[in-house]
Parts: structure tokens; C-alpha cells; sequence
């Protein structure tokens, strides 16, 4: 049965409407991430689930316990859910110990009890012997561990994560998310973790659900996602996904139609096989240059951009020069303002 | 995935459920806000309005109509209008040129600056008549003789009016630099970069653009001058200049309570131009927001070069005058053996100073006042932190109210409190039966009311500071309501509402307007101790106990900067922090 259950909930604030009749469930122990452009109301979903908002319309069960629905709301701290900020919200006045055993005095855990407990969520995140720091001598990594078994010392069964990794810089992130996985296998805890960055969420979450004004626009593994995205936000969204206009001609096969990309036959995976005009995803690594004498998409670079590794080329096709294209070369990359000749190896006809 | 519907509630999951303690904190703030802050105010306008609204209107009229309230009323507007043109001249000049040009010491120029808002009207008044009066030191410099044979020239209009002026200067003072705070630098900068000079871009940019703020700051000390007593008391009573204040006290000194009556008819004349001088300052604090890129501060913007050393010369030379040569005087007066005497070292005596620690009266006053000041501070912080965390955390509707009804007693004067007070406490209280009037406790309950906005304020910006986050967090770990208050909210204000405390106390310890109505024999405060010694005329006795007074204030007020510099509040927090 599903741990969290997120049933048609509704949140206004004003004439804005921050969440629109959005559905969602959570298997036990699964981590869910919430991705999206800033306000497409992700951490509005996550401030629902916490009880600091209060659904306009809409239920929401958390372990089989009703916790929001009509006329009724249990409050944050009834909740037994444990938070993790994008500021860590530390108390300054108190001790690395006293922040992480707080939740354990509130439920007036035996002392010895309480130490032990503070000194394995310590212990859990590399940070055994800091009971009696202050929160202002941790650097900032620091104190999102601090955070982090602050919340796990609770031993909540859903753990929510608003954004956890914003404040720190890029080499911490990398080993943050290493953690927040590490913990995840080793509590069987449920997470949500909202972020705008689809990379943390693809390297973290079971599945991602992208959200985009007030609503849910595909929930699904982030392979999924990014193989088979069912609008075309997503496919721009997660990965970067050039989205262009196509005609189908027919189906072949079960799982691939053929289709006209700009007057050149292309091959494309597909679910929707369905003839007629239609949109399809491409990637930059599904994109080559053409071999001789092959047909494919005529155009002219625009520009290209060294990585090192590989160099990304972006092309202008002949056919609609409002389009861009991105391809990935290893080799020596053509110049700009060459003209290039593009074959597609890889495609997704968007549904619809 | 199962599709189950979500389980019945638990009987506790109610709507309100997590709210029990959190109501009973907000009925206790609520029933002390009431009592205190609102009760007697309505009593007040109940008084005057109980027959009607025609009748109070014609009783008012009739009021109006007798010479000497219409004399009292002019004067005060009279007076109140002067004081606050010097308030704006000496505020608004000094604002400028501490806040734009390089002028050395500031911090030192600030402190006097402020310093009008630390000492009572009464003592400064006392000072003044030191410092002009013919046993002044001044009149040992060559050329300058006291005229014989006449007397204080302090004891008249203009004398009302420069002193009234220079007690409220420090609000034009601040409400001026606060608006500078928010003009950004390139506005001069682009006036610099088309050549205009300091003084045209003083007269053309940043005064046209401080309108708001020094308009803002004069409604607000002509409304302290209408309300003030100490100043038109010492100098006025004397110089037959009689203010509506003063003469709500004869009034009510010379007849007692069978004139409250009347005297609630005055107070509300009182109340209604206060109120008009706030509406100004609420409408001049709306205009001030500017729609502009905050960039840099201002800062220094004009090095003054060779110019600086006339002009800290001349600042120098005011605020000598303003500030430091009155207390020069009182403190000469508070070591002479006899009125009339000059101080040297035959004439130094501790004499005063004993007999104001000594005798039963001072003595008393002294403990009464301590102990009244402590009481106010310690409740003002218990009901303000709770109030505050209430409207700004948890944004409760009616907690919001109450806290705008608790800065009336405080935004309208003193003494319209203390009639409003006399009026709820001289009859017997219901159940106990027995009276507050005559006792220390009626000047208890003033206080009570009077002061609490003064350590609301301090308190709410303290918990303004406070990150939503550390409570939510707590939240999050199981934390209700009132244990988030007592172990997240509580120690992270705890340095704010301490500096508001000790505002409150300093602000009753010197306390005069109020208590000169409520005191009675037994149940003096210090200031109305200092003022009845001058009246009866040993008034070295009376600077000697405006010394010990104006020490202890002093001290109060450095603890509450230490506390401000060890807590790292934000600016705001203490009034004279700029």
C-alpha cells in the first residue's frame, strides 16, 4: 500500500492557484523527487505534506494516517515527518547534540536513550564526536549533515528535503548526494526532495515527478523521463531535449513509426503510432553527422562550444531557421558557418 | 500501487487540533492588553460621551468657551508649533551634516544628540534654570551679568518653546537619518556627475527627497510637545504660562476627583490633537517609500576639506549649548552649600547628596520608583515576546489587533492615560471592593499600559530576525506551539527584549507626566519628587536627586548598548542606534 497518498489537492494563495487538483502516491521506503521551474509549485507540495500550508481542496493520508482533508488539518508537529532545509535551519543557541536530540526531548526520550540515539545519527553522517560544537564553528557542508541527522534521529518514516544542496558548492553537492543515497538504503526511509536541478534529481530519485504551473506534468524513472517524456516541457526540461515538428507516415513495427523530419525519412521510437503531424524529442547524442552520400537534415553551423571530452555543435537547419540543433562530436569539429549535414540515429515521437 | 481512501481521522486530528496552549497565551496577552491599554481609554472616551454624543460635544463646547481652556489650548498650539521648528532646525541640520560630511567623533555627536530622549523633560528643565538662572557659572565670564531683579527669562513662551524644541530634536534627529538610510548613493552621484555642488544638491535632491522623513519626525514631536508636562510645569507654572497638560494638573491638584469630569473633557482635546499629529506622521512615513534600486548608502558623501574644522567648530559649539553645559550647571548646583552661592572649594558639600539618600521622602521615592520601573519591564517582556511571536510567527488575526491597540497608551500623551486611569481605579475594584486611587498601584497600572509599545518594539524586531525555518524545523521534530516559544524564539530574542526592558525601565524610573497626577503621600516617584522639591524651592536638593537619577539612567542606558553589541541586534532594536 502506498505511504504517502496525495489525492486532487488543491492550494490557492489569492487569485494564484500554486496547485491545481494534484495527485501522487509514494511507495514505502521510495524516493521521490519534485522537480520543476521555480514556481511551479513543488515546494508548495512540500510545504502540504509538511502541514505548514493548508489544502484548499483535496486529501492527504501519510502511512494510512488522513492528515489533511476537508475540515480537517493535523499540524506539522503531530506529524512525525522529519524536514531538511535549504538553510539548514540550525538553532544557533544550541549544541550540535541539543539540535540533533530536540525531536528526542520533545517526545521526553530517557537521557541515555537520547544520547545514544544523537550519537548514531552522528555517527550515520561522518560526524561522530561534534556533540558539543556550535552550529556557527560547522562550514556549511557540516551543517547540512547536522541537518540531515538531526532529521534521521527521529527515525520519521518520510523525510523531506526542500532544496537541500542550493547553498552548497559544486564538489560538496557530489558528496551530499552520496550521503542523502547512503542514508536513503540505510533507514528505508521515504523521501521527497524538491529541487530545479534535473541532474541531482536524476543521480537521486527512484522516480521524479516534473511539475510545471501548479500540476504534475509526467511522474516516472528518471530513465523513463528522459527516454520517453510524455510532453514536450519534460523533454526540454529534463535533458535538454530539442523538441521539433514531424509528420508520421505510418507505424512500423510495434515501437516505431516512420516520419518526415523537414522532408527527410526519419525512423522514431514511439507509443503513440497514431498518422499524421506530430513532435518528436531529439538528443544531442542521438544526432551525427551524416556519411557520404547519405540522406538527412541539411543546415549551418552556427557555433560550437570545447568541453574537452567532446564538442558541442549547434546547427541552424536549412529548412526552419528558427530551430536550433545540438549535436555532440568527439572528432574535429566542422567551423562555424560550415554547411553541415545532420543523419538521426535516435528519436521520441511525443505522444499526442 | 493501492488506491486505498485515505483512513478515518483520529479524534484528535481536528481542525484546531495542537491549539490549546497556544489560546490560552493568546487570551492571557489579550486580557492584559485590554486591562491595561484599552479599558481605561474607552472609559475616558465613555466619560465624556456617556450622555451622548451631542451632549459631549456640548460639553466640550462649553469647555471651549471658558477663557482658560481656550488659553491653555493656544497656548499649546502655539508652543507646541515653536518647539517643533527648533526641533526640525537642530534634528534636521544635525542629521544632515553628521549623516553626509566627514566630521570626526561621531559616535561621541550621536550620543549628545540623543541624549534630550534619556533625560526627562523635568530634569532638563531643571538644568536649564541652572544654567540661565543668577547663580549660573556663566555670569563669572567677563561682560556677562545676570539682570538683577528679574526673573528667569526661561520662565515664558520662547523659554517653553527653545526647550520643549531641544527635548524632541533627537526625533526629527532619527526620523531623518532612518530616511537617509534609504536614499541611495547614485542620486547624488548623478547630481555630482552635473556638477552640482554640496549645497545645491542638499537643497535641490536629498531635502526635497527627506520631506517625508523630517515631516514624519516633526508630527512626531509636535505630538510629544503637546503631551509633554515636565517642561511647561517648571517654566510655565512659574511664568503664568498655562499649557493644556499644566492645567489638567492645577485643575485636578487644586479640586481633586469631583473635576475629572471636566478634566476628561480636556484630556480628550488633548487626544484628538495628538491623534491629528499622528495621522501627519502615518501619512508622511506612507510617502517615504521611494520606488528606487537600492544601491550603496549614502555614506559621506561630502568630505567637508579645509571647511571641517569651522564646521565641527560650530556643531561643537550647539551641542555644548543643547546638551552638555545645562548638566554642567545642575551638577555645580547639586555641590553648593547654599542657593545663590557659587561652587568653589568653600562652598562644595556632599550635603545634598545625603540629604537626598537620607531623607524618608527622596529615600522612598527612590525605592518607590525602582520598584514600579522593575515591575512595568519584567511584564512588559513577558507579554511582549509571547504578542509578538503570536502576530509575527504564528500571524494570529486577533493577536494582530491587540497589538495595534496596545501602542495607544503610549502614541497619545501621558496624562491623557493617567485621567483615562483615574477613571477606571477610583471606584472601588468589583469583588475586592477596595480602591487603587491613593496607592502605588494605580501608578503601577499606568506604567503598565503606558510603556508596553516601548519594549513591543524592540521585542518585535528582534523576532523579525528571527528565521521562519528555526521554528518550522522545530515543528518539524514534534515541537507545540508554546515549547517552540520557550526553547527556539525565547533565547534567540531574549537580547532584544531585554534592550526593550531596559527601555521600559529607564523610561518609568524617570517618569514624570504620569505619575503627577496618580502619586499620593507615601507613594512618591523620583519624579515627582524632583519636581515638588523645586516647587517648594530647595532646589539643590532637587538637582542633587536629578543627578543620581540622571547617573542611574545613564548606566541603564550603556548596559542596554553592551547588550545590543553582545546579542548582535540589528540597528533599530534601541532608539538611539543609528
Amino acid at each position: 500500500m502506498a505511504d504517502v497518498t496525495i489525492r486532487s489537492v488543491t492550494k490557492r494563495f489569492g487569485a494564484t492557484t500554486a496547485l491545481d487538483r494534484v495527485d501522487l502516491d509514494l511507495e514505502s521506503g521510495e524516493f521521490v523527487a519534485l522537480l520543476g521551474p521555480s514556481g511551479c509549485g513543488k515546494t508548495t507540495l512540500l510545504r502540504l505534506l509538511a502541514g505548514f500550508e493548508r489544502a484548499d481542496a483535496g486529501a492527504i493520508a501519510i502511512g494510512g494516517r488522513a492528515v489533511s482533508g476537508p475540515g480537517r488539518h493535523v499540524p506539522p508537529e503531530r506529524r512525525g515527518i522529519g524536514m531538511v532545509f535549504q538553510a539548514y535551519a540550525l538553532w544557533p543557541h544550541m549544541s550540535v547534540a541539543d539540535n540533533v536530540g530536540y525531536a528526542l526531548s520533545v517526545r521526553k526520550t530517557p537521557k541515555a536513550e537520547r544520547r545514544a540515539a544523537v550519537a548514531a545519527a552522528l555517527a550515520a553522517v561522518g560526524l561522530d564526536g561534534f556533540e558539543d560544537r556550535r552550529p556557527t564553528e560547522l562550514s556549511g557542508g557540516q551543517r547540512q549533515r547536522v541537518a540531515l541527522a538531526r532529521c534521521l534521529a527521529m527515525q520519521p518514516r518520510l523525510v523531506l528535503l526542500d532544496e537541500p544542496l542550493a547553498n552548497l558548492d559544486v564538489h560538496l553537492r557530489d558528496s551530499m548526494q552520496a550521503e542523502f543515497q547512503r542514508v536513503h538504503r540505510t533507514t528505508g526511509a521515504s523521501m521527497v526532495y524538491v529541487t530545479h536541478d534535473q541532474a541531482e534529481a536524476m543521480a537521486l530519485a527512484d522516480r521524479i515527478a516534473v511539475m510545471r504551473s501548479g500540476g504534475i506534468e509526467q511522474i516516472a524513472d528518471p530513465a523513463t523521463l528522459y527516454h520517453r517524456p510524455v510532453t514536450a516541457m519534460v523533454a526540454e526540461f529534463v535533458g535538454r531535449g530539442m523538441v521539433v515538428p514531424v509528420t508520421v507516415k505510418g507505424r512500423e513495427g510495434r515501437r516505431f513509426v516512420l516520419a518526415e523530419l523537414w522532408g527527410t525519412p526519419v525512423l522514431l521510437r514511439a507509443d503513440d503510432l497514431g498518422e499524421g503531424p506530430a513532435r518528436a524529442c531529439l538528443r544531442s547524442e542521438g544526432l551525427e553527422i551524416a556519411a557520404a552520400e547519405e540522406p538527412g537534415v541539411d543546415g549551418t553551423v552556427l557555433r560550437t562550444v570545447f568541453h574537452g571530452a567532446a564538442t558541442t555543435v549547434f546547427v541552424r537547419p536549412q529548412a526552419d531557421p528558427s530551430a536550433e540543433l545540438r549535436l555532440t562530436v568527439r572528432d574535429e569539429p566542422p567551423r562555424p558557418g560550415d554547411p553541415i549535414r545532420l543523419a538521426l540515429r535516435d528519436g521520441w515521437r511525443l505522444p499526442g | 500501487m493501492t488506491l486505498s481512501a485515505p483512513a478515518p481521522a483520529r479524534p484528535t486530528d481536528r481542525l484546531r487540533a495542537g491549539w490549546d496552549g497556544e489560546r490560552w497565551l493568546l487570551i492571557a496577552v489579550t486580557v492584559y492588553v485590554l486591562l491595561f491599554c484599552v479599558v481605561p481609554l474607552v472609559r475616558l472616551f465613555g466619560e465624556v460621551f456617556a450622555l451622548g454624543a451631542q451632549e459631549g460635544i456640548a460639553l466640550a463646547q462649553d469647555m471651549l468657551d471658558s477663557r482658560s481652556t481656550r488659553r491653555a489650548t493656544w497656548h499649546t498650539i502655539e508652543a507646541s508649533l515653536g518647539a517643533t521648528a527648533v526641533s526640525v532646525l537642530l534634528g534636521g541640520v544635525m542629521a544632515l551634516v553628521v549623516g553626509l560630511t566627514d566630521v570626526r567623533a561621531k559616535p561621541v555627536l550621536v550620543f549628545l544628540l540623543i541624549l534630550p530622549l534619556l533625560i526627562p523633560a523635568q530634569i532638563s528643565a531643571l538644568a536649564w534654570l541652572e544654567l540661565v538662572g543668577p547663580s549660573s557659572f556663566v555670569y563669572a565670564l567677563p561682560g556677562l551679568d545676570y539682570p538683577a531683579g528679574t526673573p528667569n527669562p526661561l520662565y515664558s513662551r520662547e523659554g517653553i518653546m527653545l526647550l520643549m524644541g531641544i527635548e524632541h530634536s533627537p526625533m526629527v534627529f532619527l526620523a531623518v537619518r532612518a530616511g537617509m538610510r534609504a536614499l541611495p548613493r547614485d542620486l547624488v552621484e548623478a547630481a555630482q556627475a552635473s556638477g552640482a555642488g554640496p549645497m545645491r544638491i542638499t537643497a535641490t535632491i536629498l531635502v526635497p527627497l527627506l520631506i517625508p522623513a523630517i515631516g514624519a519626525g516633526a508630527a512626531l514631536a509636535f505630538v510629544s510637545a503637546i503631551g509633554n508636562f515636565g517642561v511647561p510645569a517648571l517654566l510655565g507654572i512659574p511664568g503664568r504660562y498655562t499649557m493644556l497638560t499644566t492645567l489638567i494638573y492645577q485643575r485636578l491638584n487644586g479640586f481633586g476627583p469631583s473635576v475629572l469630569g471636566e478634566v476628561a473633557v480636556l484630556a480628550m482635546i488633548l487626544a484628538a490633537m495628538a491623534t491629528a499629529g499622528l495621522a501627519l506622521q502615518a501619512y508622511a512615513l506612507r510617502r517615504q517609500t521611494i520606488a528606487v534600486e537600492r544601491t550603496a548608502p549614502l555614506g559621506e558623501a561630502f568630505p567637508l576639506g579645509r571647511r571641517r574644522l569651522p564646521v565641527e567648530a560650530a556643531v561643537w559649539g550647539v551641542l555644548l549649548v543643547t546638551a552638555v553645559l545645562p548638566l554642567i550647571a545642575l551638577t555645580g548646583t547639586s555641590f553648593i552649600r547654599a542657593i545663590g552661592l557659587s561652587l568653589s572649594a568653600e562652598t562644595f558639600t556632599l550635603a545634598n547628596y545625603v540629604y537626598a539618600l537620607t531623607t524618608e521622602a527622596t529615600a522612598r521615592a527612590f525605592r518607590n520608583s525602582f520598584v514600579l520601573a522593575l515591575l512595568a519591564a519584567v511584564a512588559t517582556i513577558a507579554v511582549s515576546v509571547p504578542l509578538g511571536y503570536l502576530v509575527l510567527h504564528r500571524r494570529l488575526r486577533v493577536a494582530r489587533l491587540v497589538d495595534l491597540l496596545a501602542d495607544a497608551p503610549y502614541a497619545l500623551p501621558g496624562i491623557v492615560l493617567s485621567i483615562a486611569v483615574i477613571l477606571v481605579l477610583l471606584p472601588p475594584l468589583p469583588l475586592l471592593g477596595i480602591s487603587l486611587y491613593n496607592s502605588l498601584w494605580i501608578i503601577l497600572v499606568a506604567y503598565l499600559g503606558r510603556f508596553l509599545a516601548l519594549g513591543l518594539r524592540p521585542a518585535m524586531s528582534g523576532l523579525q530576525q528571527v528565521e521562519p525555518q528555526l521554528i518550522e524545523a522545530a515543528q518539524m521534530a514534534g515541537a507545540g506551539s508554546l515549547r517552540r516559544l520557550v526553547t527556539v524564539v525565547l533565547p534567540l530574542v531574549a537580547p532584544a527584549a531585554a534592550a526593550g526592558g531596559l527601555l521600559v525601565f529607564m523610561a518609568a524610573f524617570n517618569e514624570l507626566t504620569v505619575s503627577a497626577l496618580l502619586w499620593s503621600t507615601g507613594n512618591e516617584t523620583l519624579g515627582v519628587v524632583v519636581f515638588s522639591l523645586y516647587d517648594e524651592g530647595n532646589s539643590l536638593a532637587a538637582a542633587a536627586v536629578a543627578m543620581l537619577t540622571v547617573i542611574a539612567t545613564l548606566a541603564i542606558a550603556l548596559a542596554a548598548t553592551g547588550l545590543a553589541r553582545v546579542g548582535r541586534m540589528p540597528q533599530g532594536v534601541l532608539p538611539w542606534q543609528t
